[in-house]
């Protein structure tokens, strides 16, 4: 499934992919892989893009 | 019924003369010189013909056994002869030996400085994330699955005594270099083979050098000792091999950039 919320929280913070990535410490396509919903990231992974995007758990990660 | 083996050069001297059971216990490797050699493998079904073989080889008995071997089978013999042909002598060379191993260490050091050259940062060892060791993982399976597949098809093809047309090493070479094939095929295209602090153009150069200079290297040993020895490819054809590996290494990152570029246009232009 894909995560349009974390698409739309980096979108909302004007960062590309690779902005994102490289804030992350991981590849674009990780975060691409995340976005399009073909990897599940680890919980420490998750955090970290919380982190940098400002936004909670439940915000990007939580599915209603 | 006992069976013998000898082995007699050119002139009719006996090189090698000794029963199956004995050559079983004391395994060993002969080292023949060069030139031209019979060997036979002589079926002993009769005292007589026992006794003919060991005054005919001068060999010594060293114990008798009591019970006959003969009885099940008398008056049958039979031999079956083979011609071997030895061009070269080769002996164990101590410089061949040290030039194998410094030739591996030398080998070792220029893959320590490759990837010393091509990080972003001062670090040797490659970083990667979570997704891309899941991926680099999974390169592994296929890939050991590729050189088990091809031991096994090779081993099948022994079995059934189909001759093949290249030395065992080269073949076992070949496994290797199917592996990292499929390996390094998967994790480009699954982004999982070039590392976070990799610069990828810089491992690219080195990609296309290292593969280049392979196949002068496999264009010069065909110039001068042909593609085929004896009818077969030799271990002189690896380096064609090498080089052919690193160039689908390098086709497969190209169709991936190519790909990956306009993917990140589709993504911008979406954001």
């Amino acid at each position: 499934m894909k995560n349009l919320r974390l698409k739309s929280a980096r979108a909302a913070l004007d960062l590309s992919q690779q902005e994102l990535a490289d804030r992350v410490g991981v590849s674009r396509q990780t975060i691409n892989s995340i976005e399009k919903g073909d990897y599940n990231p680890t919980i420490n992974l998750c955090i970290t893009i919380c982190k940098v995007l400002n936004k909670t758990l439940d915000e990007l990660f939580w599915e209603e | 019924m006992i069976t013998a083996l000898s082995v007699t050069d050119e002139n009719g001297n006996s090189v090698l003369s000794c029963t199956a059971e004995s050559m079983t216990m004391e395994s060993e490797i002969i080292h023949l010189e060069q030139g031209d050699y019979q060997a036979q493998f002589v079926f002993l079904t009769s005292q007589e013909r026992w006794d003919d073989y060991i005054n005919q080889m001068q060999m010594e008995v060293l114990s008798e056994e009591d019970e006959n071997p003969y009885e099940f089978a008398q008056n049958i013999q039979d031999h079956i002869g083979y011609s071997i042909k030895v061009k070269k002598e080769l002996p164990f060379s101590y410089g061949r030996s040290f030039g194998v191993i410094s030739g591996f260490v030398i080998g070792l050091l220029a893959v320590y400085i490759f990837c010393a050259l091509t990080k972003k940062d001062d670090k040797v060892k490659c970083q990667f994330d979570e997704r891309q060791e899941l991926v680099r993982g999974r390169g592994f399976k296929y890939a050991f699955y590729t050189m088990i597949f091809w031991e096994a098809f090779i081993i099948l093809l022994l079995l059934m005594e189909i001759n093949l047309p290249a030395d065992m090493v080269l073949i076992l070479f070949v496994g290797l270099i199917l592996g990292v094939c499929v390996y390094s095929g998967y994790c480009i295209w699954n982004e999982g083979y070039f590392a976070l602090n990799e610069n990828r153009k810089s491992v690219m150069i080195g990609i296309v050098i290292i593969g280049l200079i392979n196949i002068g290297i496999g264009c010069m040993n065909i110039a001068e000792y042909g593609l085929l020895q004896d009818g077969k490819m030799t271990l002189k054809s690896l380096n064609l091999f090498g080089g052919l590996m690193m160039f689908v290494i390098f086709f497969v990152v190209l169709v991936k950039s190519i790909r990956d570029s306009k993917e990140c246009a589709n993504e911008e232009s979406s954001t």
